[in-house]
C-alpha cells in the first residue's frame, strides 16, 4: 500500500470490476476501474482492478461479502 | 397496420428503446470488458446496469449470473448443454417449442442423455403429477415453457419449482411469452434456469436474449472464445457471466433491451399483463359467435388467441388477413407438440398475439377483419 493510502484489487473481470467499484461506494470506499497489464495481474493474464483509496484489506473483506472474488493484490502506479 | 405478432417479436418498440440504441451507438461504441479507457469502461457500466435491472425484475441476487444471448433458443441451448449433467435425462412438458425440443434431442442422439415428455393434456392443474410420473434416479432438469406459444396456455409454474426443489431438480423456465406480461419471481418459484427473449414482451431489440442462472454453476461451456478476462490462459473462465459469454456482446443491442426494461418498470409488469389479457379477451368475445370459426381454448388469462377458419386454410386465411394489414402467425409456431395438443398439427392454426401498444380499437377492426372474411368464405362455399 503507498503512501497516499492507494491500493489495488484485482478481480475477475470487468463484470466483477463494475459491480466491486458500485459495491465499494455504497460502503462509502472511492474505488476506479482499471485495466492490468499481464505482468500486475497475477494468473489473470489481462484483466481488471480496482484502485481502491482507503484500507485494502478492509475493501477486499467488503467485496467477499458482495460474492465478488479478490484475485489479488497489486501497487497501483 | 395492426400488429399482432407480439408472440414472434413485439413491435413497436418504446421510443426510447431506439433513443438508447442511437446513444449506444454514438456514445457507447467501445468493446467492454477489453479496454481501459473510458469509453470501454462506460461502456462495460452501461451493460452491468442492464444485467442489474433484468436481475432485478426477476428476483435473481447476483446480477453477474445474468448472461446475454443472442435470443432465446440461444439461452435454452446453454441451458441444456451447460447445466444438465453429461448423461442425464430431463423431463419437459407436452406443449415445448422447437428452441427446447431440438437441442434435446440432438443432445439424445449424440448419447448426451435422454428425455421424456410429461403428459399434461389439455388440462395443466396437476401438471407437477405429469412431470413426478416421468422422473427418473437419473433425471437431472425439469424444463417447461411458463406460457405455451400455441394456445396462449399458461403452466403452473409455482407448482413445478416445488416438485424439482422436493426432489433436487434443476428446474429450467422458457419465459418467451411471459417475460415482460407476468411477474416472475426465480428465487419464489425456485426456477435455476430462466431463459427469455430480450425482444419480445421485454421490449427489447432483435438479437438480444438472457439466460439467469440461480444456485446453479455450468459444468461446461457451449462456445469457446475471448472474453478479455483470464487471457493467458487457453480455457475458458470458469466464473459466470464470463464462461457463457464468448466474443463481443451485442452491446448496443443490450443497451436498447436495458430501455425496454426500465420502460416496463415504469408501466408495471402486472399491469402490462391485465392489459394484453384484456385485448385477447375482447377478440375472443367479438367472435365467440362468429360461424365458421373455431376458437381454441383456454379462455383464460392469456395474450394469445388460437383460432382457424373452418373454410379457410390458415396461411391463405393470413394472408388475406394481411391485404387488410393485419399482421397475425399462421401455421405451426414451431411448437407441433402443443398443436397436437388442439387437434391442428396437420391444419395448423392462425395466432393473434398482443402487446403492450395494442388497444381495443385495433381488436374492434380485427374482429370486423375477420368477421368479413368468414362471412365471404361462407358465400362461396
Amino acid at each position: 500500500m503507498n503512501e497516499k493510502q492507494e491500493c489495488g484489487i484485482i478481480v475477475s473481470s470487468v463484470t466483477y470490476a463494475v459491480y466491486g467499484r458500485q459495491a465499494l461506494e455504497r460502503r462509502g470506499l472511492r474505488a476506479f476501474t482499471e485495466r492490468l497489464d499481464p505482468a500486475r495481474s497475477g494468473d489473470c493474464g489481462c484483466g481488471y482492478g480496482l484502485r481502491v483509496r482507503g484500507d485494502c484489506r478492509t475493501a477486499a473483506k467488503l467485496l467477499e461479502e458482495e460474492k465478488i472474488t479478490v484475485k489479488g493484490f497489486y501497487e497501483p502506479l | 397496420m395492426i400488429y399482432l405478432d407480439n408472440a414472434a417479436t413485439s413491435w413497436p418498440k418504446p421510443y426510447t428503446v431506439a433513443v438508447a440504441l442511437r446513444r449506444a451507438l454514438s456514445a457507447l461504441g467501445a468493446n467492454p470488458g477489453r479496454g481501459g479507457y473510458k469509453m470501454s469502461l462506460a461502456t462495460a457500466e452501461a451493460v452491468c446496469a442492464v444485467r442489474g435491472a433484468a436481475a432485478q425484475m426477476f428476483g435473481l441476487e447476483e446480477p453477474q449470473r445474468v448472461i446475454f444471448c443472442p435470443n432465446c433458443t440461444a439461452a435454452l441451448n446453454l441451458a441444456i448443454y451447460c447445466f444438465a449433467p453429461e448423461g442425464s435425462h430431463i423431463i419437459v412438458s407436452d406443449r415445448e417449442h422447437n428452441s427446447v425440443i431440438r437441442p434435446l434431442q440432438a443432445r439424445a442422439k449424440a448419447g448426451g442423455g435422454d428425455f421424456s415428455t410429461a403428459q399434461l393434456g389439455t388440462e395443466v392443474k396437476n401438471a407437477a403429477a405429469a412431470f413426478e410420473r416421468a422422473l427418473r434416479p437419473d433425471t437431472s432438469m425439469i424444463i417447461c415453457t411458463h406460457r405455451s406459444n400455441v394456445d396462449g396456455q399458461t403452466l403452473p409454474i409455482a407448482q413445478l419449482g416445488r416438485l424439482a426443489a422436493a426432489k433436487k431438480l434443476l428446474f429450467c423456465v422458457d419465459a418467451a411469452q411471459t417475460a415482460g406480461s407476468e411477474e416472475i419471481d426465480m428465487a419464489a418459484w425456485n426456477i435455476n434456469l430462466l431463459a427469455m427473449p430480450g425482444h419480445k414482451g421485454l421490449c427489447g431489440p432483435t438479437g438480444t436474449g438472457l439466460l439467469l442462472a440461480r444456485g446453479c454453476e455450468p459444468h461446461r461451456t457451449l462456445l469457446q472464445g475471448g472474453t478479455g478476462s483470464m487471457s493467458a490462459g487457453a480455457d475458458m473462465p470458469a466464473f459466470m457471466p464470463d464462461a457463457l459469454e464468448p466474443g463481443t456482446l451485442n452491446t448496443a443491442g443490450i443497451i436498447g433491451l436495458g430501455a425496454g426494461l426500465e420502460y416496463l418498470r415504469g408501466l408495471g409488469v402486472k399491469q402490462i399483463g391485465a392489459h394484453e389479457h384484456k385485448l385477447q379477451s375482447a377478440l375472443r368475445r367479438q367472435l365467440e359467435n362468429v360461424g365458421g370459426l373455431t376458437l381454441y381454448p383456454p379462455d383464460g388469462e392469456s395474450n394469445i388467441l388460437l383460432f382457424n377458419f373452418d373454410a379457410i386454410p390458415c396461411e391463405k386465411a393470413a394472408a388475406a388477413l394481411a391485404e387488410r394489414e393485419i399482421c397475425l402467425r399462421a401455421g405451426l409456431h414451431c411448437a407441433p407438440s402443443a398443436h397436437l395438443l388442439r387437434g391442428t398439427l396437420k391444419s395448423g392454426a392462425l395466432r393473434a398475439s398482443f402487446g403492450i401498444f395494442n388497444n381495443l380499437d385495433q381488436v374492434r377492426r380485427c374482429a370486423a377483419a375477420i368477421k368479413q372474411l368468414a362471412s365471404e368464405a361462407a358465400k362461396t362455399r
